[in-house]
């Protein structure tokens, strides 16, 4: 402990770890973000062209299948190395939870309650808007959040291929032989997962609450 | 103010469902579409307002060919109350009310008092009300914020899916009152479709009967009631109804008796009858076969004792397949009160009384004088 | 790219012995933590349905498991359990349970109250309530969890080498490392297909152990049945065929295990020491190379699942010795290390190979030359045009690191990047990056046309290589010092270049570059 702190001390271990964070962030943010941008409209999309929706789960399902490490591995002769790799493997890996949740999500609104915003005139953009996607809400957001948990852990990964973030400090702790660093780079993501954890399940128990039917 | 022309509509599966339809609902009147489920009156009812959409013939609305109709701009002119209520979970009431005129663009301050207006008209108190949301409301609330929502544009018309049938039986009666009222008040042409036909002979000034996509009748409640047209409508009308006095039986209008075992005590045979207010007990064995009955006068004279020991044996009886008119001449003619219907074992079925009576004849004349309140 | 997937093949079929022990290592942490896991969730999983108090409570800490960011619970796990397998085996283990728990606990909730109320009214025990009603009406619902964490775990034990626990990972990270891609997917490819066919396998063992009455209609014919037994079976056989290729774990009499860390140098050196020890005795050796980065080694040693490894003195100076006033005289820091670790640590060191691998500032021949740089000095004034790329070791050093560096030679780098130690060549070359640091001896910088520029100011320490050695490994196994020392001052800095410049440039592989150096010494024939 007593090294933790004279580690945690050294003010240029300090700025690292906030630039780190500061990526990690970023980083995670970025992937899950572009995520939402595909998967949800993806989500939708086959909601509406059911034939294709079994093969794109079933291949997405794969991709989520693939060990994280190996993902990331496949990037790097493609991509090169740095955050690019590192973000699209991550953000390949968040697809999935928020594609799945958004096609069941979507399916699962009441029929009857499609069949009432038909009736009273809404536009299939307004059914979407008003009706299907708030309903659905709750369960794109559950997707959502387990994504951004995933993500968090995973993007201590992109250390290795150059990709920054708070895994930076935690390898330069295996390499040095030295707990404190691993501490103090694994403490912080650990508390950005749990963070985000209950953040967003907080948020869904809200949304949740408001949809009962 | 709707009318069908041949209206024709074939599911891909090759099914018709509806098969050359003429149809038309003056402005005002409430049209009821009643038939056994598949018989096509949904489907009618939904062409209306385009969610199904007819294979051939033509639909007017208001003298508008609704084909030439934007669907959506259709539906924002017609109201829309569904079986399954469909109030959107994630919206206020006061939201839920106010989303036809949203759509169509009404201000806010606008909808607002609409919002303010309807609630009441349905019974529903908006300072109470207008915040909540569709989860915290019974099931009966809910449907009055249907029909609220669905008059929130002030439609002309109004399409009913069985709007009342997942209802308890009183929520259901108040409601149904409730809507014959505001659609005199408002003059609204309302077409809805149930498979109750006592819904149907209470609400609907024509009743169209179907069957297999075409229609068998459509008529007035009393024309129907009077006149059916073939045995369908006839068996479809006259179906848990009783209206030929002549051809009830025991067992149509008979009640649960209150019944006692011979080995109980006389206060405690006083006690069953004071609490189920009757005035008389049947007396039964374990299997349900009648011995005899007591009364409070057989009791007053012992006071002490078993049932057993006071119950007369003598007593008249009747089987549940004896014709009604044949059961009471039995009563007038002994003076008795009731009579108790058992089986061929001899095992008590039910009871008749004078009440009893009264009542079945009573609903077999309602068909005429029920329209007359 | 169809290159790429050749030379994966041949890289692949030519290391099938190799990979295939890796796979085993990979599935053995996997399936304990499995197993291990589903033994200890589902008798959670009934105490959570019988005491419903608990549910919450246990299935909320189970996710808590599950929110940890793997890197940093290999680091946590690794604080108690040191670097060894069973450091990944619990990491796995955790992140297991949530869904085997869940599972469990969920299966067993949605039993009817009816069927077990009749079972209760025929007379069964609550014992045989939840063997014979209970768990196999809920087994398909726990499947569903085990298939889950199997996924899991078997995905994320490509991270256990970094705990020293081997498998595919070992085989990424070196590819990583070495800027091979042939090796990333020879690791990156298996672990795939093993994750796919582990889902499968687990699904159609679903499917067979769901009650028949529980299984929509006509799923159960004979034809779809077969499937499933080929699926299950496939997994089984590479499930064993592997593990058996892996062996069994831990020391014996007679046997000396030789660790290396995760680089050429590192696994070169091993397998040279190894050769020489099976050609000049009768003691077996078995190999645990490629390991990871020092603390891996370091640990594995001092606990005793390895016996020796190599490493440079200025390495053990700062980090194993926690010396931080700079080195005097260079000569003589072997042998006060060699005689520090004795006394400290139960260890010693060999007699020194003869190179000096120490770090060095390497940067592009024509950017150097563009500059006029040949000296560390001359790149100071320079130095704001140029983006140092470094590992995150030397960051992090605190004596002859990234900082004391900046400090003595007066650098104001436009930026730091940090990556693993092969990538550095990858991002130099690709211009992302101007100066890095280097190792002195090695083999890439030829082939990537960088020079070394010359530490005027004398920083950096020197980095002798040689072997540590337990003390009792040596006092147990008669003339294994004497072999290694065979070694002894055989390798000039530019030998060593070369035999790395084989190995990593020219894709030699490790054994017969080993085994030619050797034949040209005499050490072995």
């Amino acid at each position: 402990m007593n090294d933790l702190f004279a580690v945690l001390g050294d003010p240029a271990l300090q700025q690292n770890l906030l630039r780190q964070t500061g990526e990690h962030i970023t980083l995670s943010l970025a992937a899950v973000g572009l995520a939402i941008l595909a998967a949800v409209p993806l989500g939708i999309v086959l909601t509406r062209l059911e034939r294709f929706a079994e093969p794109v789960m079933a291949a997405v399902s794969v991709l989520q299948t693939l060990p994280s490490l190996a993902l990331l591995a496949f990037m790097i002769p493609l991509l090169g190395i740095g955050r690019t790799p590192a973000l699209v493997a991550l953000f390949l890996y968040a697809l999935l939870p928020i594609l799945r949740n958004t096609y069941t999500g979507l399916r699962e609104v009441p029929a009857n309650l499609r069949e009432a915003g038909r009736g009273m005139g809404m536009s299939n953009l307004q059914l979407l808007r008003m009706v299907e996607l708030p309903v659905a809400f709750p369960v794109i957001l559950t997707g959502i959040r387990t994504s951004a948990v995933m993500v968090i852990g995973w993007a201590t990964l992109a250390a290795f291929v150059g990709g920054g973030g708070l895994g930076d400090t935690i390898l330069t702790g295996f390499a040095m032989v030295s707990t404190p660093h691993i501490l103090a780079g694994g403490i912080p993501v650990t508390l950005l997962a749990l963070l985000t954890d209950f953040l967003l399940g907080r948020l869904e128990r809200a949304g949740t609450r408001q949809a009962r039917t | 103010m709707v009318r069908f022309e041949l209206v024709s509509k074939v599911y891909p599966g090759g099914q018709k469902a509806v098969d050359d339809l003429n149809l038309e609902a003056r402005k005002g009147e409430f049209v009821c579409l009643i038939g056994p489920s598949g018989c096509g009156k949904t489907t009618t009812m939904k062409m209306i307002n385009r969610l199904h959409e007819p294979t051939s013939g033509r639909i007017y609305v208001n003298g508008r060919d609704i084909m030439q109709m934007n669907p959506v701009t259709l539906r924002r002119q017609i109201g829309y109350v569904i079986q399954q209520i469909g109030l959107m979970p994630h919206m206020t009431i006061a939201e839920n009310v106010a989303l036809v005129p949203r759509l169509l663009g009404w201000d806010r301050a606008r909808q607002e008092k609409r919002v303010n207006e309807l609630l009441p008209l349905v019974g529903l108190d908006p300072a109470t009300y207008r915040d909540r949301y569709p989860s915290e409301l019974s099931g009966g609330q809910q449907q009055r914020v249907g029909i609220a929502r669905a008059m929130a544009a002030m439609p002309e018309l109004i399409l009913m899916d069985e709007p009342f049938s997942a209802l308890d039986p009183i929520t259901r009666e108040t409601l149904q009152d409730e809507m014959k009222r505001l659609q005199h008040k408002y003059k609204l042409t309302v077409v809805f479709v149930t498979h109750d036909m006592d819904e149907a002979l209470k609400l609907g000034d024509t009743i169209v009967v179907m069957r297999s996509g075409k229609i068998v009748q459509a008529a007035s409640p009393d024309e129907l009631l009077r006149n059916p047209k073939d045995d369908f409508v006839a068996q479809f009308v006259g179906r848990d109804r009783t209206r030929d006095v002549s051809l009830l039986k025991v067992a149509d209008v008979m009640i649960r008796p209150v019944t006692i075992g011979p080995e109980h005590g006389l206060a405690e045979a006083l006690v069953l009858m004071k609490k189920r207010r009757v005035s008389s007990l049947m007396v039964v064995d374990e299997d349900d076969r009648l011995l005899g009955f007591v009364t409070p006068r057989m009791i007053e004279k012992v006071r002490r004792g078993r049932v057993a020991d006071v119950m007369r044996p003598d007593i008249i009886t009747a089987s549940p397949e004896t014709p009604l008119q044949e059961a009471f001449e039995r009563m007038f003619l002994a003076h008795l009160d009731y009579l108790p219907a058992v089986d061929e074992e001899g095992r008590l079925v039910g009871l008749i009384t004078s009440t009893t009576m009264v009542d079945a004849l009573s609903q077999a004349l309602w068909s005429d004088e029920g329209e007359s309140e | 790219m169809e290159a790429t997937a050749i030379e994966t093949l041949r890289y692949m079929a030519e290391n099938w012995r190799h990979l295939l022990e890796l796979t085993g290592q990979h599935l053995q942490i996997a399936l304990i933590a499995v197993l291990g896991a589903l033994v200890v969730g589902v008798v959670l999983g009934i105490l959570a349905s019988r005491y419903p108090a608990v549910a919450g409570p246990l299935v909320g800490t189970t996710s808590v498991f599950q929110t940890i960011p793997a890197l940093a619970f290999i680091g946590f796990v690794m604080i108690f359990l040191g670097l060894t397998r069973w450091t990944g085996i619990t990491v796995l283990f955790f992140y297991c349970l949530l869904p085997i728990v869940r599972g469990t606990y969920t299966g067993i909730s949605q039993v009817q109250p009816g069927v077990i109320e009749a079972a209760r009214g025929m007379g069964m025990t609550g014992w045989q309530i939840l063997t014979r009603v209970e768990i196999p009406l809920a087994l398909p619902v726990i499947l569903v969890g085990v298939r889950l964490a199997t996924v899991v775990a078997v995905g994320t034990a490509t991270m256990m080498s970094l705990a020293g626990a081997g498998g595919l990972g070992q085989e990424i990270f070196a590819g990583i490392d070495r800027v091979q891609n042939k090796m990333i997917l020879a690791g990156a490819v298996p672990a795939a297909v093993l994750a796919v066919l582990a889902d499968r396998a687990i699904g159609a063992l679903e499917v067979l152990l769901t009650p028949a009455g529980l299984m929509p209609g006509g799923a159960r014919r004979g034809g779809r049945r077969l499937r499933q037994w080929a699926t299950i079976g496939a997994f089984a056989a590479v499930s064993l065929v592997a593990m058996s290729a892996a062996g069994g774990a831990g020391p014996r009499e007679g046997v000396v295990t030789i660790g290396s860390k995760d680089f050429t140098e590192s696994i070169l050196l091993s397998e040279m020491v190894a050769q020489t020890i099976e050609a000049r005795t009768d003691i077996r050796v078995v190999r645990k190379l490629n390991l990871g980065g020092t603390k891996v080694n370091f640990d594995g040693l001092r606990s005793g699942s390895l016996d020796m490894y190599p490493e440079y003195d200025g390495t053990a100076y700062a980090i194993h010795l926690g010396h931080t006033e700079p080195v005097t005289d260079p000569a003589a820091v072997y042998d006060q290390v060699r005689r520090e670790f004795e006394e400290k640590f139960g260890l010693t060191w060999s007699e020194p190979f003869g190179f000096n691998n120490t770090y060095a500032l390497a940067m592009p021949e024509d950017l150097a030359a563009q500059y006029g740089i040949r000296t560390a000095s001359d790149l100071a004034p320079h130095s704001p045009r140029f983006v140092f790329g470094t590992t995150n070791e030397f960051m992090g050093r605190a004596v002859d690191g990234y900082q004391p560096m900046v400090e003595t030679y007066g650098y104001q780098f436009k930026s730091v990047s940090t990556m693993t130690a092969g990538l550095r060549y990858t991002a130099i070359q690709s211009g992302e990056i101007h100066v890095m640091d280097a190792y002195a001896t090695d083999g890439k910088l030829r082939a990537f046309g960088l020079v070394i520029l010359e530490d005027d100011k004398r920083f950096f320490p020197p980095y002798n290589g040689g072997m540590i050695i337990r003390q009792d490994t040596v006092a147990k196994n008669p003339g294994l010092m004497e072999a290694v020392n065979l070694l002894a001052g055989t390798l000039s800095d530019e030998a060593m270049r070369e035999l790395n410049y084989r190995v990593e440039v020219l894709g030699e592989s490790v054994q017969e570059v080993a085994r030619d150096f050797l034949r040209s010494q005499g050490i072995v024939q």
